[in-house]
């Protein structure tokens, strides 16, 4: 026996089915928007890391010779921070001194660690002369 | 057929068309959402690859410079002219052991030449499988004393 509204009853269930996998879907796409803008906004704190150990190596190049009058005053990493949205972001961390056995002669070395404070970025290190 | 014996007939025909027609398009925009996450990741590992050139490189060259800065500022610091001519060089060594990124470098340190004119130093530093090389040429007759770098792939 047929009865009466069973196609109106099959099109409510379906399109709530429809409406639930509808909402899932809007949901993650709005999880993945939101990701992918702070992904940009860690971009753009990323590249400005990446220029750090780049501006300290030239600096350090440019005054190579320690010797001369004219060496200055060199860039200490520990100094170098990036700026955001106005804020100064601290990035640089001296991770400890060790040695370099070069032939007989032993060079004592400090390290540094470039690195955002947040979560899969990139880090960089770079090596100076413990005086 | 009448539209009351079709409906008789295909019972549940229409739940089945929407359901249908739904799944396919939630499976058209899952297609394109999963299209879009493999690209990011593709994407996340060729800039992880670049990243760990450019880590190895910064390694390299600043191993360097404290290298060229020590012969500088006391030209026999790692022997004296003989010793430089004949070449100095150094076992592979871990310079970066970081508990806190789990990343492990090692290099190697090359310096040969002759002291009063032209000194190289060849570093090469590694990571897993990879390595960046990078030689400074330290100019010993120019005042103040000047360093060409070139890179090695």
């Amino acid at each position: 026996m047929r009865r009466r509204g069973s196609f109106l009853v099959e099109a409510i269930v379906s399109m709530l089915i429809f409406t639930v996998g509808l909402l899932a879907l809007a949901l993650s796409l709005t999880f993945g928007a939101r990701i992918i803008i702070d992904a940009g906004q860690n971009t753009i704190k990323e590249q400005k890391l990446a220029n750090l150990p780049e501006e300290y190596l030239m600096d350090r190049n440019m005054r190579i010779d320690v010797t001369s009058s004219h060496s200055g005053t060199p860039i200490s990493p520990i100094n170098q921070k990036i700026e955001h949205n106005g804020e100064q972001i601290d990035v640089v961390t001296n991770i400890g001194d060790s040695s370099l056995l070069i032939g007989n002669s032993s060079l004592l070395i400090t390290k540094f660690r470039y690195k955002l404070p947040i979560k899969r970025t990139s880090t960089f290190y770079v090596i100076e002369r413990k005086p | 057929m009448s539209k009351t014996s079709f409906r008789m007939k295909h019972r549940g025909a229409s739940l089945l068309m929407i359901v249908l027609s739904g799944f396919l398009i939630l499976s058209m925009l899952s297609a394109i959402a999963i299209n879009v996450a493999s690209q990011i990741t593709h994407n996340e590992i060729w800039r992880g690859k670049g990243t760990m050139t450019s880590r190895l490189t910064h390694i390299a060259r600043s191993t360097a410079s404290t290298v060229a800065e020590a012969i500088i500022l006391e030209p026999e610091y790692f022997g004296d002219a003989a010793a430089i001519e004949n070449g100095v060089f150094s076992e592979k060594t871990t310079v970066i052991d970081d508990p806190e990124t789990g990343i492990l470098n090692e290099v190697e340190v090359k310096i040969q030449g002759v002291l009063s004119s032209v000194v190289f130093v060849t570093v090469t530093a590694y990571e897993q499988d990879k390595y960046r090389g990078v030689t400074a040429r330290i100019d010993m007759k120019a005042t103040p004393k000047t360093v060409r770098w070139s890179i090695k792939k």
